[in-house]
């Protein structure tokens, strides 16, 4: 309570101090006069009772000392003024400070943005349970290419019995049209086996999910919709009370039940409603299971492969003739290769960190040492070591709390400015990217904790014993401090190997994205727009009234203003999905597993592409709309099937080209015999870094499923085009919806493009930030490094020395530091190759890269050192001498 | 030692003053000083490099009060005055100081027999 109280009192005088010192020297005043009164009346003098008094009562400033250290808090004053003479110190040395805020700032908020993107696109993009353990189905068929595979119901359910797995849900997706509005809406639907919602474990947002058991075998299910979140956003404004609403899909009433949450986006749709349980074993869906705890991909494919095996008896035209059961994390479905590039930046973001404290060591121990006559002197004078120490954590903290802070600020500007600019599926659509706190905080204290402790590092090696040293060596610094400069050297050669590993690993980043973005795509994707158009179930289902459909859409949009060409296509810019088909050819023996892609297009589509005819000629209108048994092969199957002989007017056969479901139509032979009449020019069907794969074009009207699919040239900007494309669908059909519309540029973009393209660009902000940060770490070094040595060329000066001498010595100095920083650099970065070639293909070793980095580096050491050099050697050597 | 004056010995300056207050009165610090130094028969001299800390000491704890009044002749000075907690503190510290003595002697007088 006492004690309470007198930090009361105390607060209260700190408030009061200037009051308090005059009514101490008025009280002390009087004390004083009272004595020397009292010792005249003694019967002394007045000038020998003032004596006499003064030197009873001992020194006044003392007392007033001894006063202060009661009244107040004096530790909370040394702050006070500590932090006023921190702030003039970061006032004085403007470059110095905006270096440690701003490396502090980059180091943090770069960290910070990349480590947060990536956390949110790979280590936690799922809101499902347990979704590192979930796997799509597939297998891997001749020359391991993977397909998924598709499961009738029966097989779903069997499938799901197995021990390894934890739960499996079936999907099937196709869009739906919302009817009873004015203008017909395509609506992507999934329809999901009815325990879904159970497997993913995520509780709707609002209502209820469909539950198990709602759908009998072979009974139309239930007509209940759960909505998506945006959809339910886009259409019902977020308004709670659609539950119990009904919505038309396909002409038929859905009762809306239930609202997912944001982050629930299974199949990027708008809406899902209960799969039909069939037995019609041609009905496929796909299948993703989760994988009990423990249980590897190996193991679990291992017991799927008799399974698959029995399967593909029931439904052999479902699988491809060999075939190893294949499980394939969700996580790698999406990003793919990508995985190993993106940690790759992980990695180089924490060397940036590195990079960045060691920056910060640097100047913070640079400074310390500069200072240490400074301490010395302060020292003498009766500083203590703690308030020594003290004053340097505060000056520290000023400097490393407002870099940190600088350091958030970035981070949330760079979160936004990445969220922005991240192109339309880079990453899954569950994956919600944003600032990640715990990184925050963990690059922020890394940091900030790296200033202080170098901050403060220089009253570390300070000790009272040592301070006649000090005293003599700093004043004659030409000897100083030959530990920390060897401490210093040490750091800067660090910092350059850093660096060096860094932008070798951006740079091979960067490099195989260019080779990539050079790949050559065999068409010309400029102003090329994509139209898909599904049709509605139970529309167009014969093949005469299908194929007088497309015919007429065909006709109607190639022929309207602003158009050059238009064609129809199954796949229509590659890469994209493709469609493999065993091949038959007439009078060659094929081998086990013969497959080739197919498109089926109408002839314009070459032209419209830009694919440049090499041989032969193109199937006509004519041809086209009678299904001409005709084939157009590309560059690659001709040389692969006839290396040396001419493919035209041979004959190929696709013995499964029939039509294998309900929503196909097809010519009666449609499997018949080919004859081929042309070779086109080769494009990436199969995937930009994949091989070209031999194709063969066929006319779209042998078989047609219940989407067309348009490539429209334009004349001018594609996406205008849309409104017109429309309305030419709706004079044919007005209620035919036209789903999705893109452009060529915007499907390449999100093939891999986009991610690439938007990693690289990380890479490069990155390497570009790095590159920074390491030169003004090593100029503001180096430079400060050699200001300091200003005296010791005086004294070479004064004693003779040549200033050619002088430069090199300095330049040498510098050399043999970032010569060795580096080396080791270049070895580090040898070192971590196959790591990183593992990751990202391209050379990392690059010579010239390597040559060009090496070059700046030393550029900006040796600019850094040679100025301030240059400076000293213009100052008169007496100067020099007593340059502080 | 006839010029030697011992330092008052810490932690009993403060008893000291407030003894000295409780015995007479409202009293300023040349005033306290002076009344240690005789009452210690010219044994103990205090400097104010001592007594000030310890009057500002006291009055934090609040065992005495401040304020400015007019000295015998006519001059201003801070005169301190006992509070109520103080005068139970010097009860306290009397009865704790007369323990430690009593123990202190007993020791001693153990040492001489």
């Amino acid at each position: 309570m006492r004690s309470v109280r007198v930090w009361f009192a105390r607060l209260g005088e700190l408030v009061f101090k200037r009051r308090r010192d005059v009514e101490l020297s008025a009280e002390m005043e009087s004390h004083l006069q009272m004595h020397i009164e009292d010792g005249i009346r003694a019967g002394v003098v007045p000038e020998e009772a003032r004596r006499q008094a003064l030197i009873a009562l001992g020194g006044v400033e003392q007392v007033k000392e001894n006063y202060r250290d009661r009244r107040g808090f004096p530790a909370l004053e040394a702050v006070i003024q500590d932090a006023r003479f921190g702030l003039r110190m970061v006032g004085k040395n403007p470059g110095f400070t905006a270096v440690a805020i701003l490396t502090l700032a980059l180091g943090i908020g770069a960290t910070t943005t990349v480590f947060s993107t990536i956390y949110g696109a790979l280590l936690e993009p799922y809101p499902y349970r347990g979704p590192d353990r979930m796997v799509g189905i597939g297998v891997l068929g001749p020359s391991s290419h993977r397909t998924v595979v598709g499961l009738s119901f029966r097989q779903f359910e069997e499938l799901k019995k197995l021990d390894v797995l934890d739960g499996a849900v079936a999907m099937d997706k196709w869009d739906m049209v919302s009817t009873g509005d004015a203008m017909p809406e395509s609506v992507p639907a999934a329809h999901l086996s009815d325990d879904a919602f159970a497997y993913f474990g995520v509780p709707p947002l609002v209502g209820r999910p469909f539950s198990a058991a709602s759908t009998r075998f072979d009974e139309v299910p239930e007509h209940v919709v759960v909505l998506s979140y945006p959809f339910w956003q886009r259409r019902y404004g977020g308004s709670t009370d659609v539950i119990g609403k009904a919505l038309e899909l396909d002409r038929q009433s859905y009762l809306i039940i239930g609202v997912m949450p944001p982050r629930f986006r299974w199949g990027n749709v708008d809406v899902y409603t209960p799969l039909a349980k069939t037995s019609d074993p041609n009905r496929t869906y796909l299948v993703d299971a989760r994988l009990k705890a423990g249980v590897s991909h190996e193991q679990a494919e291992a017991v799927m492969q008799p399974l698959l095996e029995s399967f593909a008896k029931e439904t052999p035209s479902h699988f491809p003739p060999v075939f190893r059961a294949n499980v394939r994390s969700l996580i790698d479905s999406v990003v793919g290769n990508f995985r190993g590039a993106l940690f790759l930046l992980f990695g180089a973001v924490a060397v940036l960190l590195a990079v960045g404290c060691a920056n910060v060591s640097i100047l913070f121990l640079a400074r310390g040492t500069a200072r240490l006559h400074e301490f010395a002197v302060r020292a003498a004078l009766g500083a203590n070591r703690k308030r020594l120490a003290g004053q340097l954590l505060t000056e520290s903290l000023a400097l490393a709390v407002t870099g940190g802070i600088a350091g958030v600020l970035l981070a949330i500007g760079g979160m936004k400015a990445v969220v922005d600019s991240l192109p339309n599926d880079t990453f899954p659509p569950e994956a919600v990217i944003h600032l990640n706190i715990p990184v925050l905080a963990f690059s922020t204290v890394v940091a900030v904790a790296t200033g202080i402790f170098f901050g403060i590092s220089p009253a570390l090696q300070f000790s009272i014993p040592r301070l006649n040293e000090l005293m003599s060596t700093a004043a004659h610094r030409a000897t100083t401090g030959s530990r920390s400069r060897r401490t210093q050297r040490f750091l800067v050669a660090f910092q350059v190997a850093l660096t060096i590993v860094l932008l070798t690993a951006a740079g091979s980043a960067v490099r195989s994205f260019l080779a990539l973005y050079h790949t050559k795509l065999g068409y010309d994707p400029h102003n090329v727009l994509t139209a898909d158009i599904s049709l509605p179930d139970g529309n167009y289902t014969t093949y005469e009234t299908r194929a007088a459909f497309y015919g007429a859409i065909h006709k109607r949009v190639a022929g309207s203003p602003g158009v050059k060409s238009a064609a129809v296509a199954s796949f229509p810019i590659p890469p994209g999905e493709i469609a493999r088909q065993p091949l038959e050819i007439m009078g060659q023996t094929a081998e086990k597993g013969q497959v080739v892609n197919i498109q089926e297009t109408s002839g314009e589509y070459f032209a419209t592409l830009g694919i440049p005819l090499e041989k032969g000629r193109i199937w006509s209108v004519a041809e086209n709309s009678r299904a001409a048994h005709v084939a157009v092969i590309n560059h690659e199957m001709a040389r692969r099937f006839w290396p040396n002989g001419d493919p035209i007017g041979q004959r190929i056969r696709f013995p499964k080209f029939t039509a294998f479901s309900a929503w196909i139509v097809a010519v009666k032979d449609s499997n018949g015999w080919l004859e081929i009449i042309g070779v086109v020019g080769d494009t990436p069907t199969s995937g930009l870094r994949e091989p070209i794969a031999s194709e063969a074009y066929l006319p779209y009207t042998l078989l047609m499923g219940d989407s067309l699919k348009l490539v429209i040239r334009t004349a001018g900007a594609p996406m205008n085009m849309v409104r017109a494309v429309r309305e030419q669908v709706h004079s044919v059909d007005p209620g035919q919806p036209v789903a999705k519309a893109q452009t060529a540029e915007e499907l390449l973009r999100a093939e891999g493009w986009a991610r690439e393209q938007f990693v690289a660009s990380l890479f490069l902000a990155f390497a570009i930030v790095a590159l920074a940060l390491a030169s003004t770490g090593l100029y503001s070094v180096v430079s400060y490094a050699t200001a300091l040595r200003t005296q010791e060329f005086g004294i070479r000066i004064a004693l003779g020395a040549q200033k050619a001498a002088i430069v090199r010595l300095v330049l040498s100095s510098v050399v043999k530091t970032v010569g060795l920083g580096i080396g080791f650099g270049i070895a580090l970065s040898i070192g971590c190759k196959s790591l990183i070639a593992h990751w990202v293909s391209g050379s990392i070793n690059d010579p010239i890269m390597v040559g060009a980095m090496a070059l700046l580096l030393f550029g900006v050491a040796g600019v850094a050192a040679f100025l301030p050099a240059q400076r000293a050697m213009r100052v008169d050597p007496a100067v020099a001498l007593r340059h502080e | 030692m006839p010029n030697e004056k011992l330092d008052v010995l810490q932690g009993t300056l403060a008893l000291m003053i407030l003894k000295t207050l409780e015995t007479m009165g409202p009293l300023h610090g040349y005033g306290i000083a002076r009344r240690i130094e005789q009452t210690s028969g010219d044994l103990l001299s205090v400097n104010y490099g001592t007594l000030y800390p310890a009057l500002l000491k006291l009055e934090q704890e609040g065992y005495i009060a401040s304020a400015w009044g007019v000295s015998d002749n006519n001059r201003r000075a801070k005169y301190y005055r006992l509070t109520s907690a103080g005068r139970k503190q010097v009860q306290r510290e009397t009865r704790e100081w007369e323990q430690t003595t009593a123990i202190l002697a007993r020791f001693l007088a153990e040492e001489k027999s």
